[in-house]
């Protein structure tokens, strides 16, 4: 029996794109090789796997974006896409977007920042502010809020406060840190001298840092 | 160049002329036809929800900019592809290193484990998806976009070959590399 099949000629083989030659050879090679079989068959059920990975709509925060219409109410005018490039913001979007913008001046000016949480929505993300500038459709960065030294950011929850003492910016582990994380876990220390990977704290949490992929 | 008015591409190219021309029912037929594919494109290259919604409306920023420009080299699905590949990427690049927890690390399907029977006998429905799922945002971004763009897009290897702009041999060996990665992650599981 010839050498086993190349790993490119099996996964070619699933997907119909061998040449019909290399695919006659290689059902022949199949038909006695039963390690070939198993590769292909585990190769097989990954790749049918993946076409069965749930494929969701597009989500209608986007048909809300993008052309301002609610996909279940298609009939309705639409104020963005319906508007030739450098157009204005039509009306009916500058009023609803004023007073969400007044209303987050308020809240900030008044540190009503503490209060508002909004609930997320539960399967969902809510749009992000946006407006139809000379460039056409540009989505408006998102804001970052400080208050004192309290840190804000908004999100599509709302504003979020960062908290620097439970999440905080990752630093280089200590010495005795390290020391402590290898005693506990001796495996890591041939992770640790061969790939590109460090120890790092995030507020009390030790964590490795780097490709962890190679 | 000319086509035939009845060919997609011919189609494709009259959409971007009446978008150029300021016709913006024309943008909306281009969001209709591609806005699933889109998300659904981001979603299983960045792996989160809300990322992928954010990133699809910086995609139909990017199209509505540049339809008029579009001249049919490809068709207007392969650039759209293109686009939201390159913007995936792009996105996973400017993100922080990699940050695992050490539960992560010392998880079952990490350790050098005798390998399990093959998935299909494993798991079914939609547990095996779950760790799918799960596997995908593990593998290399070049692995994973090959893998996705044919597997859960069901692209042509040429056609994949010209959204990554790699010659088909690289493709090949991509999708061929990245179903065996998955292949092996769901044999390690425990």
């Amino acid at each position: 029996m010839s050498a086993h099949l190349a790993l490119e000629h099996l996964s070619s083989l699933l997907d119909g794109e061998l040449p019909d030659r290399e695919r006659r050879s290689a059902r022949r090679h199949l038909d006695e090789c039963a390690d070939c079989r198993v590769r292909l068959a585990g190769l097989r059920s990954v790749a049918e796997g993946l076409t069965r990975l749930e494929r969701a709509p597009a989500p209608r925060a986007l048909d809300l974006l993008i052309t301002g219409r609610h996909p279940l109410r298609a009939s309705a005018p639409s104020p963005l896409v319906a508007r030739a490039p450098g157009a204005l913001l039509p009306l009916p979007l500058v009023l609803p977007l004023t007073v969400v913008l007044a209303l987050a001046v308020l809240l900030a000016l008044f540190g009503g920042f503490e209060g508002w949480a909004p609930e997320p929505a539960p399967s969902e993300p809510a749009p992000r502010a946006f407006r139809l500038g000379a460039a056409g459709l540009e989505r408006l960065e998102p804001a970052e809020r400080r208050i004192g030294t309290r840190r804000f950011e908004r999100s599509s929850r709302g504003w979020v406060e960062i908290d620097p003492s439970i999440l905080g910016e990752p630093r280089l582990a200590s010495e005795a840190e390290r020391s402590a994380l290898l005693a506990e876990q001796p495996e890591l220390a041939e992770l640790l001298a061969e790939a590109d990977v460090e120890v790092v704290a995030v507020g009390q949490r030790l964590r490795l840092s780097g490709d962890l992929q190679q | 160049m000319s086509f035939p008015l009845s060919s997609p591409l011919a189609a494709d190219l009259e959409l971007a002329r009446r978008h150029a021309a300021g016709d913006a029912s024309a943008f909306e037929e281009v969001y209709r036809r591609h806005a699933g594919l889109v998300f659904n494109l981001c979603w299983r290259l960045v792996g989160e929800r809300e990322e992928a919604l954010d990133l699809a409306q910086e995609v139909f920023l990017r199209v509505h900019r540049h339809l008029g420009g579009f001249g049919g080299r490809a068709s207007l699905r392969t650039w759209i592809y293109r686009v939201t590949v390159n913007l995936c990427r792009s996105r996973l690049s400017r993100k922080r290193p990699v940050l695992r927890t050490l539960e992560d690390l010392t998880a079952p399907g990490r350790e050098p484990a005798e390998p399990g029977p093959d998935p299909e006998v494993r798991a079914a429905g939609a547990e095996l998806e779950r760790h799918l799922a799960a596997a995908l945002e593990s593998l290399p971004i070049a692995f994973r976009e090959a893998v996705v763009l044919r597997d859960v897009e069901g692209l042509a290897y040429d056609e994949i070959a010209e959204v990554l702009k790699v010659p088909v041999g690289t493709v090949r060996s991509r999708i061929a590399r990245g179903r065996e990665a998955l292949r092996d992650r769901l044999r390690s599981l425990p």
